[in-house]
C-alpha cells in the first residue's frame, strides 16, 4: 500500500467572484523509503498538493490518503492526529516554537502524542545528534543559524518516526554551504533510517538530489520521473 | 510542557503581562481593601449601635418603632426582662429609656436627649462607658449623670457638679437634680453635645404614674449572630399584650439601609474593575495571539489539537490572572494590617451617623474579612480565565494553513 495517495485531486478557492483552480485533478502516490521533489513554478500548485497531503487543507473533489487514511472524511482533530502521528513536517521558515529550546522543539509532537518525558527527551537527544547538533540542545532558536534551526526543523519533523516528511522548499532561506549539508543530511536519514520525504522546491541542486521528480504546471501534473 | 511554554509566552512580553497581571492585582488590591474597611467598619458600627440602643432582641411597646413617641412605653419590665433572659440565660437583658428632657446647669439650660439605663448591666456593653474623659460611670440607685464634653462645657459644669433633669412625661413636667460623676468625649459632636445617660431606677422615679417603666427591653448575646430561632421564641414568650418585638435590624432600620446603600456603591466600583480586568487581559492575549498566529499554525501544523491551543491561551490567561490575584490579595491585607490596628478617625463623618443617640467609636477600623477577601480572588481569578476564553476560541478556531501565511 502506497504511504500517500492521491486521485483526482482537485482544490479550488473562491476569490470573491472568480473561481481559483489551484489543482486540477492530480493523481500521485507516494511509496514508503521514497525521495521526491514536487517541482514548478509559483502558483502551479506545489504547496496546495503538499497541504492536501498533510492534512492541512481538505480537496474541494477527489480523494487524498496517508496510510490508509482518507483525509477528506476527517474531522478537524482527527486530521491533527494524522499529521501528529504519521507525518513530519518542515517549513522554509523553519518555524520553530521560539520560546522553547531545540530539545524541547525536537520533543514538541511527541508531548503532544503522550510519549513519556524520559523516553522523548532520550528520543529528542538521539535525533538531535543524528543530524549534528549534539550539544546545542539547550540553545533557543534565536541562538542557532538558519542552518541549524533547519536541523532541528528535521529533528522535529523525524523524531516521531512518521510515514512521511513533508518539506515546503526546506533549502529556500539557506546559504549554498548549509543547503548542501541539509540535502546531504536528509538524503542519509533516507538511506540509512528509510524516512520519506517529499519536498517541494525551486531549488537545481534539491532536484538534483532527488530519486524522483513530479513536475507540476498549472494544477496539474506536468511530468513525473523517477530516477535510478 | 503547556505550562512552560505558558510561562515562557508571558515572560517574552514583560511589560505587556506585567501591565495585565498589574490591572488585576490593582483591581484585587482595592477590593480587598475596601471590603476589609467597609465590613470591617460596618460590622463595628452596627455592632456598637446594637450594644448601645438595640439588642439581639429588642421588645418594645407597640407602635414605638413607627412613632418613637417616647410616652409609648412598657410596663413591668421586671418580669419581662426575667422571660427573656430565660430564653439565654446567657446572654445580657438590658432595660433602656430613650427620652428627651432639659439639663440645667446655674449658668444655662439644653435640651438632651436622655438614656436611662442599669449602669452595672450597661457599663458592659456600651462603649460610651470607655469613652469617659473626666469622672467615673453611673452608680445604680444614685443621681448621677454622664454626660459629653461639648454639653458640659455648654452648660459649664465639671464633674460633681449639679444639674437639674426636667422631663415632660404624662402631661406632667417633673424634674429631679443629679450630680455629674463623669464626662465622656466620643468625637462624635452631636453626642458630645445633646447626650446624657442616668441611671433607669432614678429616672423611674420621675415617672411616678407607671410600674417599671421602660422604652426598651433588649437580650444582647455575646456571639455577633443570634440563634435563628430566637426571634421566634421572643415573640412566642412575650410577643403581644401591647408589645412589638424585633431584631436588631428592625429596631436599626436606618442603620441597616445605610450599611446596604453603601455596599450597593461597592458594587458599581466592582463592576467597573471587572470590565477593566477581564477587558485587560482579552486585550493582551488578542494582542499576543495576533503576533503569535504564525507560531500557533506551525503548532497546529505538527498536530496540536484545537482543544491544546485553548488550554494553552487559557493557561497563559489563568497564570497572568493568578499572579495578579496572588500580588493583590497579598497587597491588599498588607494595606489592611495599619487599618486594623490603627484605623482612621472619622469623627467629621460621624455626625451624620444613621443611628440616634448613639456612641460610635469615631475611629473606624477595618477587620480581615477572610471569607469575602477569598471570594474575591475566587473571582478575580475566574474573571481572568473568562477574559482569556474568547482569545483562546479564537485561537482553537485558527486555520493552520492561513495561520502560517500570516507574517
Amino acid at each position: 500500500m502506497s504511504i500517500v495517495s492521491v486521485q483526482s485531486a482537485a482544490r479550488y478557492y473562491d476569490d470573491g467572484p472568480v473561481r481559483v483552480e489551484a489543482l486540477k485533478g492530480v493523481d500521485l502516490r507516494i511509496e514508503a523509503g521514497e525521495f521526491a521533489a514536487l517541482m514548478g513554478p509559483s502558483g502551479s500548485g506545489k504547496t496546495t498538493l503538499l497541504n492536501l497531503i498533510g492534512g492541512l487543507d481538505t480537496p474541494t473533489k477527489g480523494n487524498v490518503s496517508v496510510d490508509g487514511q482518507d483525509i477528506g472524511t476527517m474531522d478537524r482533530g482527527a486530521r491533527s492526529d494524522l499529521r501528529r502521528d504519521r507525518i513530519g513536517f518542515i517549513f522554509q521558515s523553519y518555524n520553530l516554537v521560539p520560546v522553547l529550546t531545540a530539545q524541547e522543539n525536537t520533543e514538541f509532537v511527541m508531548m503532544l502524542q503522550g510519549v513519556p518525558p524520559k523516553e522523548r527527551a532520550q528520543r529528542a537527544k538521539e535525533t538531535l545528534a543524528s543530524v549534528g547538533l549534539a550539544g546545542m540542545e539547550h540553545r533557543r532558536p534565536s541562538e542557532l543559524s538558519g542552518g541549524q534551526q533547519q536541523r532541528v526543523a528535521v529533528a522535529r519533523a523525524i523524531a516521531t518516526r512518521p510515514a512521511v516528511v513533508l518539506a515546503d522548499e526546506p533549502t529556500a532561506n539557506l546559504d549554498s554551504e548549509t543547503k548542501a549539508d541539509l540535502i546531504a543530511l536528509m538524503r542519509r536519514l533516507n538511506e540509512d533510517q528509510g524516512v520519506t520525504f517529499l519536498f517541494s522546491t525551486h531549488d537545481p541542486e534539491v532536484i538534483a538530489a532527488a530519486r524522483r521528480v513530479i513536475r507540476l504546471k498549472d494544477g496539474q501534473i506536468a511530468s513525473d520521473e523517477t530516477r535510478a | 510542557m503547556l505550562l512552560r511554554m505558558a510561562t515562557r509566552n508571558l515572560t517574552r512580553r514583560p511589560i505587556q503581562s506585567l501591565l495585565a497581571s498589574g490591572a488585576v492585582a490593582a483591581g484585587m488590591t482595592v477590593c480587598i481593601w475596601m471590603t476589609n474597611f467597609q465590613d470591617g467598619s460596618w460590622i463595628s458600627m452596627l455592632d456598637d449601635a446594637m450594644r448601645a440602643s438595640a439588642g439581639h432582641v429588642v421588645v418594645q411597646a407597640d407602635g414605638y418603632q413607627e412613632s418613637k413617641e417616647s410616652d409609648l412605653m412598657l410596663e413591668g419590665t421586671d418580669a419581662l426582662a426575667k422571660e427573656l433572659q430565660a430564653l439565654e440565660p446567657d446572654g445580657v437583658v438590658l432595660r433602656r429609656m430613650f427620652i428627651e428632657g432639659l439639663l440645667a446647669s446655674p449658668d444655662n439650660t439644653v435640651g438632651i436627649a436622655v438614656n436611662a439605663v442599669e449602669p452595672d448591666l450597661e457599663k458592659g456593653v456600651n462603649q460610651i462607658s470607655d469613652k469617659l474623659v473626666e469622672g467615673e460611670w453611673m452608680t445604680p440607685g444614685k443621681r448621677h449623670v454622664v454626660i459629653g464634653k461639648r454639653l458640659a462645657e455648654k452648660l459649664d459644669v465639671t464633674v460633681k457638679n449639679k444639674v437639674v433633669l426636667t422631663l415632660a412625661a404624662d402631661g406632667e413636667i417633673t424634674g429631679l437634680p443629679f450630680r455629674v460623676s463623669g464626662i465622656f468625649e466620643t468625637g462624635n459632636v452631636r453626642t458630645d453635645s445633646f447626650f446624657a445617660l442616668a441611671p433607669l431606677d432614678i429616672v423611674q422615679q420621675l415617672l411616678p404614674e407607671r410600674s417599671e417603666p421602660a422604652t426598651q427591653v433588649a437580650l444582647q448575646l455575646e456571639a455577633v449572630k443570634a440563634p435563628s430561632d430566637l426571634i421566634e421564641r421572643a415573640t412566642a414568650a412575650v410577643g403581644g399584650e401591647g408589645r412589638e418585638v424585633l431584631t436588631w435590624q428592625e429596631a436599626l432600620p436606618e442603620a441597616v439601609a445605610a450599611a446596604k446603600l453603601d455596599k450597593s456603591f461597592t458594587m458599581f466600583i466592582w463592576a467597573v474593575l471587572a470590565v477593566i480586568v477581564s477587558v485587560g487581559i482579552l486585550n493582551l492575549l488578542l494582542m499576543s495571539l495576533f503576533q503569535r498566529t504564525r507560531e500557533m499554525g506551525v503548532m497546529m501544523a505538527v498536530g496540536m489539537r484545537p482543544k491544546d491551543v485553548l488550554r494553552l491561551v487559557v493557561l497563559e490567561g489563568a497564570m497572568l490572572g493568578l499572579a495578579g490575584c496572588i500580588v493583590g490579595w497579598s497587597a491588599g491585607q498588607l494595606l489592611t494590617i495599619p487599618m486594623v490596628t490603627t484605623g482612621i478617625d472619622l469623627a467629621q463623618m460621624q455626625d451624620a451617623a444613621p443611628v440616634s443617640n448613639v456612641a460610635i467609636d469615631t475611629v473606624i477600623k477595618s477587620r480581615f474579612i477572610w471569607a469575602k477577601d477569598f471570594g474575591w480572588f475566587a473571582w478575580f481569578f475566574v474573571l481572568t480565565v473568562l477574559g482569556a476564553l474568547w482569545p483562546a476560541v479564537r485561537a482553537g478556531r485558527l486555520s493552520p494553513v492561513e495561520a502560517l501565511r500570516h507574517s
